[in-house]
């Protein structure tokens, strides 16, 4: 789907498509075609300068895909990203040497995205060092004013990730993105890994930095509650296309796609009651896509006009959804 | 059969490892009780000791383990021989484990697993056990049961493998399953189906079941009653509509603040301020005392404890409700 | 508020993590340095200079001034035995150490890169393993004649192949982690990711295998010698003086044995280490959180 852009994006989605080869056999090299999976199919989407836009899905909806492509440590099959106006897969030399200045990326897993044998001091001070953000001799503390950023107590500059717990090690994966002061974060399910009173701090930390350092962020979790926390907008995956975009209180007050509705139904509720209704959902994810819309098979809507592929609802100027029955 | 009528009792239960840096212990003083047909919601998050009670209580926990009392049924685990124990586990408690992909033998097929759990309780045939592992797979909701049980469980996604862990967890019939995180692992619509699946089975057969999980969502839906862990205590007991509406322990509260479903964007979260606890290094006194907001001196001094005899205490000396304060044991 | 926790000073951490050291790796560790200790200052633990002749003395069994007993030639095998260590010792370590130094990059990079490039590393170690060592060694002697030197280039030539696949397998498995992504979205060159951050959190298992190579590698330096085709006369070696000594085996026993045991003795020690070490980064790597 495609929206229009009101004002200038700082991103630009257009099309993309995420083609994987199956490994077959011997290596791959199997004579005949190579059947491919299909993570990420004709997305579109626009990020604008100081927003948020959550991106939520369950497993295989593509979601880490796409955040993927977009710092680029994965090659669209086809279709365009653009970053303030570059196309990141058509970058001169130059340009492809500041875009990690210029996008960046926080991880999920707090036990894996830090060297475990460097101190946080290292980490920060290597980044710092390698992109000469500041000079030699105020790396160390810039290192310190970082780790202030992301409340980590100085005490802990010295500290080995094996020592840290997970919260304070996502703070330290933070502080590691934001060194080079990126103007885009994309943040691969940041808080999923951590306890629930560490994700409120971790949240906080998150909505705090967004306005004192105006950045544009892309969340992408898989919990619409988070999401809905730090974002301004909010995008809906399922198998590797956008079913619903809008938003935040569009989404969550007046959902259009059935997809959505069933994500925010299933939702436990914390009324203490205990629960006797049937699932919102009561198949599981089929293994091939058919003809037509993708939640055809699992949509309590399905009917055969379903065989054939949705428009784009323009709901709203800010809210799409991609069904035949979105009013 | 004792005469209190509770299908389990625990009584002062403290598991403890010896590791590098000293002693510590994943459980301290933990007691419960449950009644037949009720489920129990242990509430917790890292460190809180709430995946261990569940192993201690099969007698499956890797540290030492002591206890004044740990009975089911009334008879007391520990002074079962170690062939009646075997029998108790899967026909008297059952347990569902939180990741089935690593939970389940990736070498044997569904049906093979099942048949061998199935007559490991019941003397009767391969043919025979093989029937009743393709109803139990149609008990939780596997489509072409009978075809299925020859698939391996890399073919199965994570939610239908949570549902064959299910079924064997009651492929003994048993009157209690201990359920560790079962629906961590899972997509969202998937959680939804499982939860559903496990509470229509309860009312079906009438088991008790006891519900851990950190997410208070899930335990809403699932328990009569809560007991909230933290560093391997309880700090809480209630049951779950006192619990939801009246948390008594800082902690509790703490928790329900930090939760954001239920918030608007609008509404700020208020987490709970610093570090999950150090099971190395607990403070003297009230564990929770580094990071509760309404501490006072003698919190670091005692170690509060709850009264497990009444239908709802908590471990803190200056409770929310300052009323509740005074049957406060220390 | 979380209290903030002091940085224990140097020494202290020294001290904590020398004690949480396993019994088996302070032993070898122990032995090890006894042994080096006396190779070192060889010149003055040694009461006999080891090429001293002495037709007096020849064949006599150990006693308290020649401790492990004297050759065909008087020499006093005690001292031979020390400086042998020196030779073993050193040309052990080259062996081991040199070839791990560009095997264990090799094999990182052929790791995290995939595709042809391990293709064709992966060639070449199969080429390298394949070749038999034995003809080799022949090759080389025939070309610049027999000795350390030679055996050295063999060494160097073949010896990397199981570092290089010891590296590639947990680069393969290193490189899926987050930091090492993290590291490609920072916008690190290639060269940065595997040798700062992928080769010191791959060289564990090469760590480990190392102690075992080192001791094989002693005593293929020793076998090579007892054939004749390393170490020539008069430099006390240790397989060269088993060499010597099998003519006299029956009568003067103690000619083949004390190099023998010292050579045992060498290869404990290191098997301790190697022990020690697979348990403790085997540990760090499997405790998460």
């Amino acid at each position: 789907m495609t929206e229009r852009a009101s004002k200038q994006p700082l991103i630009a989605v257009s099309h993309l498509t995420v083609e994987f080869a199956v490994r077959s056999g011997f290596g791959g090299f199997r004579g005949g075609a190579r059947p491919a999976f299909r993570a990420v199919d004709d997305v579109s989407f626009f990020i604008y300068p100081g927003e948020t836009l959550g991106l939520v899905g369950e497993s295989g909806s593509g979601k880490t895909t796409v955040g993927r492509a977009l710092v680029s440590l994965i090659r669209p099959t086809t279709g365009h990203i653009t970053v303030a106006g570059k196309d990141i897969s058509n970058l001169t030399r130059d340009d492809r040497q500041a875009l990690p200045r210029a996008v960046q990326m926080v991880f999920q897993d707090p036990y894996g995205s830090l060297n475990p044998r460097f101190s946080v001091e290292r980490t920060l001070a290597e980044v710092l060092s390698f992109h000469k953000i500041v000079p030699q001799v105020e790396i160390t503390a810039e290192v310190r004013r970082l780790m202030e950023t992301v409340g980590l107590p100085a005490s802990l500059a010295a500290s080995q990730p094996r020592q840290l717990s997970g919260g304070q090690r996502q703070r330290v994966g933070l502080a590691r993105a934001l060194a080079v002061r990126p103007s885009v974060l994309v943040l691969d399910e940041p808080v999923a890994a951590l306890d629930v009173s560490i994700q409120a701090q971790v949240l906080n930390l998150l909505r705090e930095l967004r306005a004192t350092l105006g950045l544009t962020m892309l969340f992408i979790a898989h919990e619409l509650g988070v999401v809905r926390y730090v974002s301004d907008r909010v995008a809906v995956m399922y198998r590797g296309a956008i079913m619903e975009i809008g938003t935040s209180s569009e989404i969550f007050s007046t959902p259009q796609h059935p997809y959505t509705k069933s994500l925010l139904a299933a939702m436990p509720r914390l009324v203490p009651e205990k629960r006797s209704r049937p699932p919102v959902l009561s198949t599981e994810v089929e293994s091939g896509i058919g003809q037509g819309c993708r939640f055809r098979a699992r949509c309590p809507l399905a009917a055969p006009i379903c065989a054939t592929e949705p428009a784009v609802v323009k709901l709203s100027s800010t809210h799409f959804a991609s069904c035949h029955f979105a009013a | 059969m004792s005469g209190s009528g509770y299908l389990l009792e625990v009584e002062d239960l403290t598991v403890s490892f010896a590791t590098r840096n000293g002693t510590v212990l994943a459980n301290d003083g933990v007691s419960l009780n449950l009644r037949p047909g009720e489920t129990l919601g242990i509430v917790g998050e890292s460190g809180s000791g709430k995946s261990v009670l569940c192993r201690a209580i099969l007698g499956l926990a890797k540290g030492k383990v002591t206890a004044r009392r740990i009975a089911f049924d009334g008879r007391n685990i520990d002074e079962m021989q170690p062939a009646e124990r075997r029998r108790l586990r899967g026909s008297g408690i059952a347990m569902v484990f939180q990741s089935p992909m690593s939970s389940i033998d990736p070498v044997w097929t569904i049906g093979d697993q099942l048949v061998e759990t199935v007559r490991h309780h019941k003397a009767i045939s391969r043919r025979e056990a093989r029937v009743e592992a393709a109803a139990l797979l149609d008990r939780v909701g596997i489509a072409s049961s009978a075809r299925r049980l020859d698939d391996y469980p890399h073919q199965w996604s994570g939610g239908m493998l949570q549902r064959a862990m299910i079924a064997l967890a009651l492929a003994g019939n048993p009157r209690l399953i201990l359920a560790d995180e079962p629906t961590t692992a899972l997509d969202v619509t998937i959680q939804d189906q499982i939860l559903a699946l496990l509470m229509s089975l309860q009312r079906e057969s009438g088991m008790a079941m006891i519900m851990v999980s950190h997410d208070l969502g899930v335990i809403a839906e699932t328990a009569d009653r809560v007991a909230v862990m933290y560093a391997g205590r309880i700090v809480e007991t209630a049951d779950v509509r006192d619990l939801f509406q009246e948390p008594q322990h800082p902690y509790t509260a703490g928790l329900f603040a930090s939760i954001v479903a239920g918030s608007g964007q609008d509404k700020m979260l208020m987490p709970i301020p610093g570090q999950p606890p150090d099971l190395h290094s607990l403070p003297a006194g009230c564990a929770f005392a580094p990071r509760c907001p309404r501490v006072r001196d003698n919190c670091h001094r005692t170690v509060p404890r709850v009264d497990t005899t009444v239908a709802r205490g908590n471990a803190c000396l200056f409770p929310l409700s300052e009323a509740l304060a005074v049957e406060q044991r220390q | 508020m979380k209290t903030e926790v002091a940085t224990p000073g140097v020494l202290e951490r020294i001290a904590r993590e020398v004690g949480s050291w396993s019994f088996t790796l302070k032993l070898g560790l122990l032995l090890m340095t006894i042994i080096i200790f006396m190779a070192v200052f060889a010149p003055w633990v040694a009461p006999f200079d080891p090429e001293l002749q002495d037709f007096d003395v020849i064949l006599m069994p150990p006693d308290l001034t020649h401790l492990f007993g004297t050759d065909n030639l008087g020499r006093d095998i005690f001292s031979r035995v020390i400086y042998g260590a020196r030779l073993d010792l050193s040309a052990g370590f080259l062996m081991t150490f040199v070839p791990m130094v560009y095997g264990v990059p090799i094999g990182a990079y052929a790791g995290y890169r995939g595709g042809w490039v391990d293709m064709v590393v992966g060639s070449v170690t199969n080429m390298a393993i394949a070749f038999p060592f034995l003809v080799m060694i022949i090759v080389v002697v025939a070309v610049i004649g027999p000795g350390i030197n030679a055996i050295f280039i063999s060494v160097f030539l073949l010896g990397w192949t199981m570092y290089a696949r010891l590296a590639r397998a947990e680069m393969m498995v290193e490189r899926t982690k987050d930091y090492m992504l993290a590291a490609r979205v920072l916008g690190y060159p290639t060269r940065i990711i595997v040798l700062r951050h992928g080769v010191p959190n791959t060289v564990a298992s090469s760590v480990v295998f190392s102690m075992s190579d080192f001791t094989l590698n002693i005593l293929l330096l020793s076998g090579l010698s007892f054939i004749g085709l390393g170490i020539q006369p008069p430099t006390p070696e240790w397989g060269a003086m088993i060499a010597d000594g099998k003519e006299f085996i029956l009568q003067a026993w103690w000619i083949c044995t004390m190099p023998g045991l010292a050579i045992v003795l060498t290869g404990t020690a290191l098997s301790l280490i190697g022990d020690g070490l697979a348990r403790r980064l085997g540990s760090r790597h499997g405790s998460a959180g």
